[in-house]
């Protein structure tokens, strides 16, 4: 895939200058080279021969890039050294990256030290607008080609980022296209993670539209009329001779035990409860179990949608199921409490450990942007914890 | 008794108004949104009126919402709100309140029961659904573990709004032994307990509903 960084100046007397000096330095240790090999040739043989310049001549060939390139970059560090310093720094980073030890979404940091301007600003190509790495759009950024301080990285005609500088000078450019160069790869991984939360994003918060929509449904429509049957068989009742009256007890009593199954089922898809909040959602969770449930939630969460809040929700309901189904669990503690932007919520039971699976779970968990983590040594208990 | 009915589901509303009938109330009014209910309301000053949570416009919470400008505007018209599923979120603060009680809709099949409720509420009392009751008792658990077995039982059931007769046939005692736990709770729990029924029910919802999530 063809990289390109364009609008940076042409006029590059820096790399002009460090580019001539390689060439001539190079082409004196070619002639040098060629030199030593007649030289050397000729001592071995002990006369002068055509074998000895023709041999130089190729070795001095062969030689000729490997050296170019080592004095190039020789050069590059005594005459800009600066920027220099700066590409290591990056290049740096995405080594860093592919070992697992940095995540590619710091590079606006990495950048803003690389490039030594604190403010500078690292946008991602969103369908169309300029977003920060975070998915926002920044009030102040109009759409289309950066202005001026911008510059843009593009990956086949595409544009992937743009690069703002506060220090905006010919010198700053520069650098800061080279910067982008060396950066490519995080900084095109960025953009690709981010398209990949908000499209998960996108999903949960559909999903999450949509069991709203069936649990209403469920409720104000089946559920509705199989009460309203019920009662219209209660009433008919009083008029059949009593002989009938236990067929239709009966019949009413199948209906009833209809309702409690659907809203049973209409709780599975989203329990309505969570209209009233976590909190009592969870209550009713706590309500059910056979063992007992400590139940803490904090009294300040923070604001977190629908999908999240039941993802949340979930995570306690399949922990105290796991726990008490296959833990064999004597007693279960349940927190809840915010963290930051996030909700940490703890499952913890003093059950047989060992727990596998949970991956349904874990993958919820996920396509809401949270993190799933179980901690279940054999004997010791299993707890859930989960970012949300 | 003279009853306003209000909700949008027809079949329910038709049954009900008959069952209301034949078991010898008046059905003065049956409308189908929370305007209409607060209009009839208004107009004819009933005992109770029955209120299904959601109703148009919004399907939303407007019978809760409605309930609670009743309990405001008309505090002698006994409230008893009905719905397919426990929601409590706009009615938290009637809870607890004298003729306020709120029940699942499949419960008005099982009539006696239901006219049992309507009398309790209508006559300044409680009658809770024994699913809220039991959430509400589950939320203080940590509060009443100094309860035993069978006064968590005895006081689910006075949540529910049930009197001591009624709470020894349900369990299989006497008057007398559930009015020693009855006693035994309110000690415990150090609440307040002037022996009358509605008071008595009144203390353990406040109890119970006061640091519940």
């Amino acid at each position: 895939m063809g990289v390109a960084v364009v609008r940076h100046d042409l006029l590059d007397i820096d790399r002009l200058l460090s580019e001539g000096a390689a060439w001539l330095v190079t082409l004196a240790l070619s002639a040098a080279v060629f030199g030593a090999g007649v030289v050397a040739v000729a001592q071995l043989l002990g006369h002068w021969t055509a074998i000895g310049p023709s041999l130089a001549a190729f070795v001095a060939a062969l030689t000729l890039l490997p050296v170019h390139t080592y004095v190039h970059r020789g050069m590059a560090r005594v005459i800009d050294r600066d920027r220099h310093v700066a590409v290591a720094t990056v290049e740096r980073f995405a080594a860093d990256i592919r070992s697992g030890r940095r995540e590619p979404e710091e590079i606006e940091a990495v950048l803003r030290e690389a490039q030594g301007d604190p403010e500078l600003r690292l946008l991602l190509a969103d369908n169309g607008t300029w977003v920060g790495l975070d998915g926002v759009r920044r009030d102040d950024v109009l759409d289309g080609e950066a202005g001026p301080g911008g510059i843009v990285l593009e990956s086949g005609d595409v544009p992937v980022a743009r690069l703002d500088l506060a220090r905006d000078t010919a010198r700053a450019r520069r650098r800061a296209a080279a910067l982008l160069r060396a950066g490519w790869v995080p900084i095109e991984v960025s953009r690709l993670r981010l398209g990949l939360r908000q499209s998960q994003a996108r999903l949960a918060g559909a999903a999450a539209e949509e069991r709203v929509r069936l649990e209403r449904d469920l409720h104000d429509g089946v559920q509705q009329r199989l009460v309203a049957t019920a009662l219209r068989l209660r009433l008919l009742q009083r008029r059949v001779p009593d002989e009938h009256g236990g067929e239709l007890d009966a019949a009413v009593g199948e209906l009833l035990d209809a309702v409690e199954e659907l809203r049973r089922l209409a709780h599975g898809v989203r329990p309505s409860r969570l209209d009233d909040g976590l909190g009592p959602a969870l209550a009713s969770v706590a309500a059910a179990s056979p063992v007992p449930v400590d139940l803490a939630v904090a009294d300040e969460l923070p604001e977190v949608d629908d999908a999240r809040t039941h993802a949340a929700f979930m995570t306690v309901a399949e922990a105290v199921a796991n726990a008490l189904k296959h833990a064999r669990a004597s007693h279960i503690e349940v927190a809840v409490e915010g963290a930051r932007d996030r909700l940490r919520v703890s499952v913890r039971d003093d059950g047989t450990g060992g727990a596998s699976g949970l991956v349904t779970l874990r993958d919820r968990v996920r396509s809401v942007g949270g993190e799933l983590t179980v901690d279940s040594p054999v004997g010791g208990g299993t707890t859930v914890t989960a970012l949300i | 008794m003279r009853v306003v009915v209000a909700d949008d589901a027809v079949l329910f509303r038709e049954g009900l108004v008959r069952l209301l009938a034949e078991a010898g109330h008046e059905v003065v009014a049956a409308v189908d949104d929370g305007d209409a209910l607060r209009v009839a309301v208004a107009d004819h000053a009933p005992d109770v009126a029955i209120v299904d949570i959601r109703m148009p416009p919004d399907m939303d919470s407007d019978g809760a919402r409605a309930a609670v400008d009743l309990r405001r505007d008309h505090p002698a018209t006994a409230i008893l709100l009905l719905s397919q599923h426990i929601e409590l979120r706009h009615c938290l603060d009637l809870i607890g309140t004298p003729g306020f009680g709120y029940l699942l809709k499949d419960r008005v099949v099982r009539l006696d029961e239901f006219d049992d409720s309507l009398r309790r509420v209508a006559g300044g009392g409680s009658a809770l659904d024994p699913q809220i009751a039991r959430s509400l008792v589950h939320a203080r658990r940590s509060a009443i573990d100094v309860l035993t077995e069978r006064e968590v039982e005895v006081l689910s059931l006075v949540a529910e709004g049930h009197a001591n007769a009624e709470i020894a046939r349900r369990l299989g005692l006497s008057d007398r032994t559930v009015e020693a736990h009855m006693r035994s709770v309110f000690t415990k729990l150090d609440l307040h307990d002037d022996g009358t029924t509605h008071r008595r029910v009144l203390a353990v919802v406040t109890y119970l509903d006061a640091r519940g999530p």
